[in-house]
């Protein structure tokens, strides 16, 4: 049951290529693979422990003030998590800067504890969190190495292209260092998942009238 | 709505790609003899890369395999400076191809020119790089072709007349516009960049607005002193945004006047 979940959520529902949640984040902090393992472990800590919380006292929440008290202790955990990371990794979070603060308004995290720990047992809700983490972190993995390799010749600061200025042959590709880049990665990988999994692809929301397609 | 889409698919894609193709030679006949023969390798690589992309597509969506971005090529043997390293033509050559066309379905079906996507790529990508500056021996290369194409009846010339009456009209306000050495590129450019019988908009009214709005953004982006190739690109790229937002207005306001009619 656990396996299916998190195999689920790597591929046929990818909370990034599959739900389109979390795409904020995922762009700004995919500019090195340091950064975006990082924010992997932030958010799923976060996650699981969110989803672990919620759950647990779903019952004693009152359906008028979920989203408050769901906000409010995610905003918690953002907060103790951050703290961290600024005690024992100080570099790494002010080149995350704000964003692993911003895991409070990431719709994957509030979207997981709205859609399924409010309504379902601790041990699901805990497995779900670490399904939806690990599908997460996949595709900011993935984002981060391309964009790290074309856009500074490094992996993990490991040197992969020779630089021009270091004697070497390889020129960065500035784009790749870009915000718009990492939407051209996540969406090419959208585009060949969905051309892979036909299943995947949604009906279409809103098609052409008869009267657009026709010429004249 | 126009019928240009109408005409071309009944002279055939491959009809408007060998005339524009044809109608490039003598721009990049003014680029070698001004460069010298080293754009040739460039070309090659230009070549070579856009067709593969193409037709790597086309065979894995089994289609009828065509070579409709030779004219990608020839454009790009013009815009792009000749001592680009070649690997980087490539790389931003097949990375726009597929951006611009392929991701659509191919020519014919997206709104971008691809080589205009191409030269924006290649400018964002390597911080530094300067497109070519065209002379006026380009747009004097140019001219036959505006005759050949609007003949062959692949030219929006709505688009391409609109842009050059707003060139006139914005004459003053930018120092781009003015200088001597922009002519090369505000012709070549309008022919074969913003007059693009794919991209352009599609209905009348649209190509005019679209003719208009390319020569006020290249007006603006280029007052702050940027070259004039680099800022006729960014403009069309940005006209090209709109196009189908433009055409989409016509076509309500029109139906909307049908139906009180």
């Amino acid at each position: 049951m656990a396996m299916r979940e998190i195999r689920s959520a790597l591929i046929t529902n990818n909370p990034v290529t599959q739900q389109i949640l979390g795409i904020c984040s995922a762009l700004a902090v995919s500019t090195s693979v340091a950064t975006a393992l990082t924010m992997s472990m932030a958010l799923t800590a976060v996650l699981c422990t969110s989803n672990v919380i919620i759950s647990s006292i779903r019952h004693h929440i009152p359906p008028s003030i979920r989203l408050i008290v769901q906000i409010t202790i995610i905003a918690s955990l953002v907060i103790v998590t951050d703290q961290i990371l600024q005690a024992y990794a100080f570099e790494l979070s002010r080149q995350l800067s704000i964003f692993v603060g911003l895991i409070v308004t990431n719709c994957l995290v509030l979207g997981r504890a709205e859609a399924f720990a409010s309504r379902n047992p601790v041990g699901p809700s805990a497995i779900d969190g670490l399904a939806n983490a690990l599908g997460y972190s996949l595709i900011l993995l993935l984002v981060g190495t391309v964009r790290e390799v074309l856009g500074q010749g490094t992996w993990f600061a490991m040197t992969v292209f020779p630089l021009a200025s270091n004697g070497g042959w390889f020129e960065p590709i500035g784009l790749m260092t870009l915000a718009p880049s990492a939407y051209f990665v996540i969406g090419f990988l959208i585009w060949a998942i969905r051309s892979k999994r036909r299943d995947l692809v949604e009906r279409t929301g809103y098609g052409l009238r008869r009267e657009e397609l026709s010429d004249d | 709505m126009s019928s240009l889409r109408t005409m071309i698919a009944g002279r055939g894609l491959a009809f408007t790609t060998l005339v524009t193709a044809a109608m490039l030679l003598p721009g990049l006949g003014v680029t070698v003899s001004e460069s010298g023969t080293a754009v040739l390798p460039l070309l090659a690589v230009l070549t070579t890369s856009a067709i593969a992309t193409e037709m790597t597509f086309r065979l894995i969506r089994k289609q009828a395999l065509t070579a409709h971005n030779v004219t990608t090529a020839f454009i790009l043997a013009i815009l792009l400076p000749t001592e680009i390293a070649l690997w980087r033509a490539a790389t931003m050559t097949v990375l726009g191809v597929t951006l611009s066309e392929m991701i659509f379905g191919g020519r014919g079906f997206g709104f971008l020119n691809a080589a205009v996507v191409i030269a924006a790529l290649v400018v964002v990508s390597f911080p530094g790089t300067a497109l070519a500056s065209l002379t006026d021996m380009h747009a004097a290369a140019t001219a036959p072709a505006v005759l050949a194409l609007a003949v062959a009846g692949v030219l929006p010339w709505r688009a391409l007349g609109a842009f050059a009456l707003g060139c006139i009209a914005m004459t003053g306000l930018s120092d781009t516009i003015t200088t001597t050495t922009a002519w090369g590129v505000l012709v070549f450019g309008g022919v074969f960049l913003l007059a693009d019988p794919f991209a352009s908009a599609q209905t009348r009214s649209g190509q005019v607005l679209q003719g208009v709005l390319a020569a006020v953004l290249f007006a603006f982006l280029g007052a702050g002193g940027a070259d004039a190739t680099t800022t006729l690109v960014r403009a069309v790229l940005l006209t090209a945004l709109f196009v189908p937002l433009l055409d989409q207005a016509i076509l309500t306001i029109g139906r909307r006047i049908d139906a009180r009619a």
